[in-house]
């Protein structure tokens, strides 16, 4: 177990350098000259020298990316240009925000998908089955952030049962106010799950074990959720580490139709104002996360299923 | 001598039994609809002679009706012919956007699956790194940088997609290239081009084909999100994502600005999952 988890920090070491390059390279795209297109119009030629100087833009390239190294090994993540700060005091809060929002659309996508899995799989090609699937179909032909406006015209504009927009203050006001946008999320994300989990169902149902638990004289409720929900869910880990990356992304269109103070929301700012630094900064941080939820789903994996332990 | 080789590989390899020409309700439904849609935006300057951006002061943030079958937006332009017109550019953008990533994705997972060694670690490794940022993250990343607009959208999409296709093809490549018509074709002195291309990829491209109706609505969601974030094409342009972006000033007053973009984007995304999933299960049929 112990080397199966080193060999798979060390697979990812390489590929989160080749990241840092990838990351590093994206101010190359800018056309021009980017310490003029941030500074504007208004720039004298000493000003955009010294920012050049600043940023290093004004030493060879490699030269450029050994400080780029540096300074993020020393925990030096860049200026905001638009709020004159380090990009590391505001890191932690807005991580907290967009982490809380994550976690919570997953929470609620099992609590979706599982339920009408299990109904769609029992009620196989049946009409509850057809109306479960044409409604989680919806969500992969549809902008998300168009699913957020209607949940929000619906149930905060028109029936006022939740706020609009915002984090709130203290947990309970957190779980109120991101409970439109983490549904949101989790409509897409229920989609898939609930897809996948259906059809594992349909396969593990099917099995000689779980006649031979029902032919047991086990009840249909024991055979259910002590047999088969489990078997079935083995699969969904893996695609739970892969769709978190979508729902990374797709956080950050939904923190800012919610207005909710995390990363996705700062980094569309950021973008508007042409505050680079800080768009690198957080490109980076999204892909250092994914790759660690990718990196714990490939660790939890083995402890539900021990085939991959001992092999 | 030749000329047999090949035929009997393709023989041998597409199966001796033809299926028969039926066409799944998926494709014709989709199919349907997505005609449907091309045909009201193709006809849109003859049905709705109006310009998109003809603006009519005196009908601001007018309801639904029969003069409006979608209302009008805060500058009293019809939301019809916008969403008619936004159709065009959308479907152009999720059309032209996967060309690029279809044709050398396929071809650079073709290479590095036949080929293996650098080629191959040089590809994947490409790939890893692609996949390590989130999709959505990247792109948005990269037209930060590059500025918007319906080029920028594209060469970002570009950038950032063909390891979908590359990653297909290469798995399908890898299979494929152990089977015995490719042994009879190298030992009848083939060259490798003409191996992969001419007789390996044909078999082993199915998968990417069928993937090109789901990738279509991602990138049509994607450009639409760029739009809606201010990263995409710019204002009066009747883009559906902007045109959401712009409603949402009035979604208490006037839900239809808002809405009505997002449900011509349902449609066609639904019109493509259709042909997508239909195509599937005809490759699928042939595959058997």
């Amino acid at each position: 177990m112990l080397r199966y988890a080193l060999g798979r920090v060390g697979q990812m070491v390489p590929i989160a350098l080749l990241v840092t390059v990838l990351i590093f390279l994206l101010i190359k795209l800018v056309p021009g000259d980017p310490a003029s297109a941030i500074l504007g119009d208004r720039a004298t030629d000493a000003s955009v020298a010294a920012l050049r100087h600043q940023w290093g833009l004004d030493r060879p390239i490699w030269e450029q990316y050994a400080v780029y190294m540096r300074n993020l090994a020393t925990g030096n993540l860049g200026q905001s240009l638009r709020y004159q700060t380090p990009v590391t005091s505001m890191l932690p809060r807005r991580t907290s925000v967009t982490f809380f929002l994550i976690v919570y659309s997953l929470l609620l996508s099992v609590l979706i998908a599982v339920p009408l899995a299990l109904v769609a799989a029992l009620y196989r090609n049946r009409w509850p089955d057809q109306v479960i699937r044409a409604f989680m179909a919806l969500p992969l032909a549809s902008p998300p952030f168009w699913i957020g406006i209607l949940l929000l015209i619906v149930f905060a504009l028109k029936l006022r049962w939740l706020p609009a927009e915002g984090y709130g203050e203290g947990f309970a006001d957190h779980l109120q106010h991101l409970f439109l946008p983490a549904l949101t999320l989790s409509y897409a994300f229920a989609s898939v799950l609930s897809r996948n989990l259906r059809s594992s169902l349909i396969d593990v149902l099917t099995t000689t074990y779980v006649d031979f638990a029902r032919a047991k004289g086990l009840r249909g409720r024991t055979v259910l959720f002590g047999h088969v929900l489990r078997a079935a869910m083995l699969p969904i880990v893996t695609l739970v580490g892969v769709r978190l990356s979508y729902a990374i992304g797709g956080s950050v269109v939904i923190e800012t139709v919610f207005a909710i103070p995390g990363l996705g929301s700062w980094m569309v700012d950021s973008i508007l104002s042409r505050d680079y630094v800080v768009v690198q900064t957080l490109t980076l941080m999204f892909a250092l996360g994914t790759m660690l939820i990718n990196l714990t789903t490939d660790l939890v994996y083995p402890l539900f299923d021990p085939r991959v332990r001992v092999g | 001598m030749s000329a047999g080789v090949e035929t009997a590989a393709a023989v041998a390899t597409l199966g001796a039994a033809r299926p028969r020409l039926r066409l799944p309700l998926g494709i014709v439904a989709g199919g349907l609809m997505l005609l449907a849609l091309t045909g009201a935006t193709a006809l849109a300057p003859v049905l709705l002679p109006t310009d998109p951006n003809a603006q009519d002061l005196n009908a601001m943030l007018q309801p639904p009706s029969a003069a409006h079958p979608f209302g009008t937006d805060n500058y009293g332009r019809d939301v019809l012919t916008r969403v008619l017109y936004g159709a065009g550019i959308d479907l152009r953008i999720g059309v032209l956007a996967v060309v690029f990533p279809f044709i050398f994705g396929s071809l650079a997972g073709a290479v590095a699956g036949y080929a293996g060694g650098w080629a191959d670690t040089l590809v994947m490794r490409a790939v890893d790194v692609i996949t390590a940022v989130p999709f959505m993250v990247l792109v948005i990343a990269i037209v930060a940088f590059l500025g918007p607009g319906e080029t920028n959208i594209l060469v970002a999409i570009g950038a950032v997609d063909w390891i979908i296709f590359a990653r297909l093809v290469r798995g399908e490549v890898l299979r494929e290239k152990h089977l015995e018509y490719v042994a009879a074709l190298r030992a009848f002195g083939f060259g490798r081009g003409r191996i992969i291309f001419r007789h390996i990829l044909p078999n082993a491209i199915a998968p990417a084909v069928t993937f090109l109706a789901s990738d279509i609505v991602l990138v049509i969601l994607t450009a639409s999100a760029l739009g809606f974030l201010g990263l995409g094409l710019r204002p009066p342009a009747p883009e559906w994502g902007l045109m959401i972006a712009e409603g949402r000033t009035f979604m208490y007053t006037a839900w239809w600005v808002a809405t009505m973009p997002g449900f011509a984007c349902m449609f066609a995304g639904i019109g493509f999952i259709l042909v997508g999933d239909g195509l599937a299960d005809l490759l699928r049929v042939r595959g058997q």
